[in-house]
């Protein structure tokens, strides 16, 4: 099954992960690192890539909070050395489509539906609900 | 009767990608929701039509209408039968409908309800029904999503 890493500014993987297997209970291969105000950018990294390697040989999407942030940008100087998707802009409704998705799809085909599911995670309620 | 591909008891209902993920996974093109309560909140319903997966048609009955048109022959329907408690799939059971297997996903708690796991309370009256249902020969497990391994509610009511 495809791992999958989150990775935050603050806490936020790790609530999303508390969110994610508050809906969809306890889920393995499922990692969440969050760079702590302070921290360099090197603990963060060193966190990913232990859970790369021990991830390995599973395919692995790495999911991070923000276009061009620092765990972003933590993600993207391992890409070179390490073999995995990488999608930017989380939240929880992708989170859980991934974790309900990743038992039935390659990692490429995950990445094709999460980035048409995204933009359906955002919703204008009121339009919504007029139907 | 009509060909029931899932019976789900879970006070959350349709619960957007949770719903998709079982809606897929049986590949159903019907849900039918199971509540007399939800018969007066019709914002309520709105906003399960709203939230019920594109492609799927979603009904929302009585618990007897649903036991009815649950009896009636089939024609083509693959249905999701989502209730909020036990006691209404029971009745449906004692309405002639024919069930081998009931998944139990969510019963929030509340007052009045033990907590079982993170996801399950149930009342006294639930677990009964639960019992009745097991003695029935209908086989209840917990299993919150396709993907996760079903347990048997017995162990679960036994601690």
């Amino acid at each position: 099954m495809i791992a999958i890493i989150v990775l935050s500014h603050a806490h936020i993987a790790e609530a999303l992960k508390e969110g994610a297997e508050m809906i969809v209970g306890d889920q393995p291969g499922f990692h969440a690192f969050g760079l702590q105000a302070g921290e360099s950018p090197d603990a963060l990294r060193e966190r990913l890539e232990r859970a790369l390697v021990a991830e390995a040989p599973n395919e692995v999407l790495v999911l991070t909070d923000l276009r061009s942030g620092t765990p972003f940008n933590v993600a993207v100087s391992l890409m070179e050395q390490h073999r995995f998707r990488h999608l930017s802009g989380v939240n929880l409704g992708l989170l859980l489509e991934a974790l309900l998705s990743r038992d039935r799809l390659g990692v490429d085909d995950l990445c094709h539906t999460l980035a048409e599911v995204g933009p359906t995670t955002i919703v204008d309620v009121n339009a919504f609900l007029e139907g | 009767m009509k060909n029931i591909v899932l019976a789900r008891i879970d006070d959350r209902l349709i619960h957007g990608q949770v719903v998709t993920a079982w809606v897929r996974t049986v590949d159903a093109n019907q849900i039918v929701i199971a509540d007399d309560a939800l018969m007066r909140d019709t914002f309520t319903q709105r906003v399960l039509k709203a939230a019920a997966p594109p492609g799927i048609s979603l009904e929302i009955l009585a618990v007897d209408d649903a036991a009815v048109h649950l009896l009636e022959d089939a024609a083509g329907e693959r249905i999701v039968l989502l209730t909020k408690t036990p006691q209404a799939i029971e009745r449906i059971v004692e309405a002639g409908v024919l069930l081998d297997t009931v998944i139990l996903g969510g019963l929030g708690f509340k007052q009045g309800r033990a907590r079982f796991n993170r996801n399950v309370s149930a009342s006294p009256e639930e677990i009964d029904s639960f019992k009745r249902m097991l003695d029935r020969g209908i086989d209840i497990l917990y299993q919150l999503v396709p993907s996760e391994v079903p347990a048997h509610i017995k162990k679960l009511l036994e601690g």
